[in-house]
């Protein structure tokens, strides 16, 4: 069945921005959690806003707009705000949106439940007055979050598996591995024996477990390293790990897998195959380089590098979509 | 008068009634309708009403108002009543639709060509010339089986003695059929017992029926054509209704940014590379069709479309240029169009216009400015209409200055005293205005939808219909036989 680039594009956006809005709301909950957990000490809690930060990529926008780095204020920033976007609100319009354009393609039962989940922060974003600083209900993250989890099942169980899936389910995979990597990277920097981090021995095993459990590992680790948390292990699970779902590993091999399809039996014809080539190494990469290779020199460089490839295959998907046959797409630098 | 109608059922005796006669006695034809509803009662009918409200609602059958602040979509409301018309009305009409339809393609191709009729003298060659839809590019051009009309929208208002009159012409890219065919889904759920008794045939075969006299267009030799609808896109405020043509008759939608042209052939931008295009069912604009020769600043378009068009290497569905024949001054010339063309005389009458170029008009006019309805030639949409027993004195100076500097942009016409329809308000059934728009199809041949859409005017005693103006509509029933006029109901498309 035809596919409009266009369209293709908009899936994968669709997918992008609601995997990255789950696991924003995911790092969040896990985060106010071990906040909780540890009685809430200043030092640490710094160190964990500056982490969920970091993670979003929105540092800079947060000092310059909020100023003073709070737990309130980064909650209200990275949930409800709609000045920059990044937050679990922002996404949440931005994947309707792309919806929206594509709605045939995606079965009633997910763009209903998807409108849903976006009134249900419209509402709670108009209802707390923007900015004002205040905070979710406490229940709420949670609950967001399992929508998020039921919109993944309905696009699982729903929606007809045809090139339209396939560019959906890129953008779920690609976006996922991103943000492990994004949120790995982030916890190597603000480790506590770190700069930036707290400073604390004591904290070194909640920071870790913390890690683990923004990226839904924590069991993951526990069966497949048993005994206590290690952090060059948990930076294998995450990135590795062929068996857990969330490994960059695991993301990219499902991304050679829909992009084979895409690319169809003519690949010397399809816009796509450069996006395929480039996850293909990455995949290979990942396979086939030893587990301390991989963290060359040091983690957060070895992941940053992973990170480029991510955004090098995000890129080849978005050229592939305005290239002409015949006219090859430019390379881009870096 | 039934518990249903209520005894504050009471329409504007100057005016025909399309439920009930003089007497307040409901028509023949409507009397099984009436029968039903009493029935059911007024409590359990407004129900229904708010069921068919929230279906429109998720559904999301809507539309966008141009310039709307504050949403993108709204609903357009449907009213339950459903308005019927019976047979031998509808023969009339259907066969006044489809002599006009032909006189005004036959007139399009005259225009393009040899213009006889301009030098007949039939029709004033300037009224053709300054005519902003009257497109140079098109003249010579030969489209497939002198086809440039394939979707039409008569509108049409019943005067107080019963006639129908054509108030309006829409050549271009008429719209609201999906709103007919999703109205007729909602109320087949919704009431269900209306439908009990009849052979309905199903008919969402106008899908169908487009998509045929869209292949139709399509260049020679190709043989499975394949055709898209082209939209401006989702902020357009008719984009529901290209979505679900689409989708009805399992078209591609694209934009103008999907296209490509190369060597004066239509491509789409495909996942597997760039596919074939060889019919446009355009909703965009002659303007903006394409940047190379309408509007330079067009992004809904495609570069290099028309030449594609000229070699005839893709079908155009309407063919741009067909604004000339709906532009409003030369509306009026449309009864001498059909007897120079057809030798016949035309079914259904003009309402009387002041095409307000000319002085003599003008003065006339303005004598009793409050008893017209000024209209812009070239708008659609109910935009720029002034009602004159409504306007200001302010409004009505403000009138007279337009028109004074742009004499050929205006026409006025008498106000029609058009028909009222019991229309669910609050509850209760009250008299509102009603209009009927029948599409026409043109492939090989002309043919009419049955019924068409049935446009009411929802605030009392408005009688602008367009939904951009607050309007909403209802189903439109036809009878499919005159022997049965009460007990058997027919929907028929």
């Amino acid at each position: 069945m035809t596919l409009l680039t266009r369209v293709a594009d908009s899936l994968l956006w669709t997918g992008r921005y609601l995997e990255r809005a789950e696991n924003l709301t995911r790092a969040l909950r896990v985060t106010l959690h071990a906040s909780h957990e540890s009685g809430g000490r200043e030092r640490e809690d710094l160190a964990r806003w500056n982490t969920l930060l970091e993670i979003s990529g929105e540092r800079e926008g947060f000092l310059t707009t909020r100023g003073e780095i709070t737990g309130e204020r980064v909650l209200e920033f990275l949930t409800l705000a709609t000045d920059h976007p990044s937050s679990v609100r922002a996404c949440v319009r931005r994947a309707r949106e792309n919806a929206l354009a594509v709605r045939d393609r995606l079965s009633r039962e997910l763009w209903e439940e998807l409108n849903r989940l976006y009134w249900l922060l419209e509402e709670a974003g108009r209802g707390r007055g923007e900015g004002a600083g205040s905070l979710p209900a406490p229940g709420a993250l949670r609950e967001c979050e399992n929508r998020f989890q039921l919109l993944q099942g309905l696009a699982e169980t729903t929606v007809l598996r045809d090139d339209g899936w396939s560019f959906l389910r890129c953008g779920l995979l690609l976006e996922r591995a991103l943000q492990s990597v994004r949120v790995a990277r982030a916890y190597v920097r603000s480790e506590p024996g770190a700069p930036g981090g707290s400073g604390s021995r004591r904290a070194d095993a909640l920071h870790w477990i913390t890690l683990l459990k923004s990226c839904s590992a924590y069991e993951a680790y526990r069966k497949t390293y048993a005994t206590f948390i290690r952090p060059e292990k948990a930076l294998e699970l995450l990135v590795g790990e062929e068996r857990f779902p969330r490994s960059v590993r695991f993301c990219v091999a499902g991304l050679v897998r829909e992009l084979s399809r895409i690319v169809g039996p003519a690949p010397e014809t399809s816009p796509y195959r450069q996006v395929l080539r480039l996850a293909g190494r990455l995949e290979s990469h990942l396979v086939y380089t030893e587990a301390a290779e991989l963290f060359r020199p040091d983690p957060a460089a070895g992941l940053s590098d992973l990170a480029g490839e991510l955004g090098r295959i995000g890129g080849a998907f978005a050229r592939a979509a305005l290239a002409l046959p015949g006219v090859e797409p430019e390379a881009v630098p870096g | 008068m039934g518990s249903i109608l209520g005894a504050g059922y009471s329409p504007d005796s100057r005016v025909y009634d399309e439920f009930v006669d003089a007497s307040g006695t409901p028509r023949p034809h409507y009397q099984e309708l009436y029968r039903i509803l009493n029935t059911l009662g007024s409590e359990e009918v407004w129900r229904r009403q708010q069921v068919a409200n929230l279906l429109l609602r998720d559904q999301g059958i809507t539309f966008a108002v141009q310039g709307d602040p504050e949403g993108l979509e709204r609903v357009f409301p449907l009213d339950l009543i459903p308005r019927i018309i019976p047979y031998h009305e509808w023969s009339v009409l259907e066969q006044g639709v489809k002599q006009r339809v032909v006189a005004l393609n036959l007139f399009l191709q005259d225009l393009y060509h040899e213009q006889r009729i301009l030098r007949d003298r039939v029709v004033p060659p300037e009224l053709i010339y300054s005519s902003p839809h009257f497109r140079r590019e098109m003249v010579g051009l030969n489209p497939p089986g002198g086809v440039y009309v394939h979707v039409a929208g008569i509108d049409l208002l019943r005067e107080p003695s019963g006639q129908f009159v054509v108030v309006e012409d829409n050549l271009r890219t008429p719209s609201g059929i999906s709103y007919v065919l999703e109205n007729r889904a909602v109320m087949i759920t919704v009431f269900p017992e209306l439908f009990r008794h009849c052979p309905v045939r199903y008919g969402r075969d106008y899908a169908d029926r487009l998509l045929e006299v869209l292949q139709h267009a399509a260049p020679a030799n190709r043989d499975e054509p394949v055709v898209v609808l082209l939209t401006p896109g989702v902020y357009n405020s008719a984009y529901f209704e290209h979505a679900f043509l689409a989708r009805e008759m399992g078209v591609e939608l694209v934009e103008g940014r999907d296209l490509v042209v190369r060597d004066d052939y239509v491509y789409m931008r495909t996942t597997r590379g760039l596919k074939r295009v060889d019919v446009i069912y355009r909703r965009v604009d002659d303007d903006f069709l394409d940047p190379l020769v309408f509007r330079g600043d067009s992004l809904l378009g495609a570069a290099g479309l028309f030449h594609a068009y000229l070699r005839g290497n893709v079908g155009l569905a309407n063919a741009p240029g067909t604004g000339v024949a709906d532009d409003k001054a030369v509306y009026s010339y449309v009864p001498a169009i059909i007897r120079y063309y057809l030798g016949e005389e035309p079914v259904l009458p003009n309402v009387e216009t002041f095409v307000l170029c000319g002085t003599k008009e003008r003065a006339h006019v303005f004598q009793r400015p409050e008893a017209y309805v000024f209209k812009p030639t070239n708008q659609s949409g109910g935009y720029g209409l002034v009602l004159g027993p409504a306007a200001s004195r302010d409004e009505l100076e403000k009138l007279r200055e337009q028109v004074e500097e742009n004499p050929r942009g205006w026409v006025a016409q008498p106000v029609v005293q058009m028909s009222t329809h019991p229309t669910l308000v609050d509850g209760r059934l009250v008299p509102r205005r009603v209009d009927l728009r029948p599409y026409a199809l043109y492939g090989e041949s002309v043919t009419v939808i049955p019924g068409g859409l049935t446009r009411v005017a929802l605030p009392d005693g408005c009688m602008v219909v367009n939904s951009s103006q607050g309007g909403g509509s209802k189903d439109t029933w036809v009878l499919a036989s005159p022997r049965l006029p009460t007990a058997r109901l027919e929907r028929v498309a």
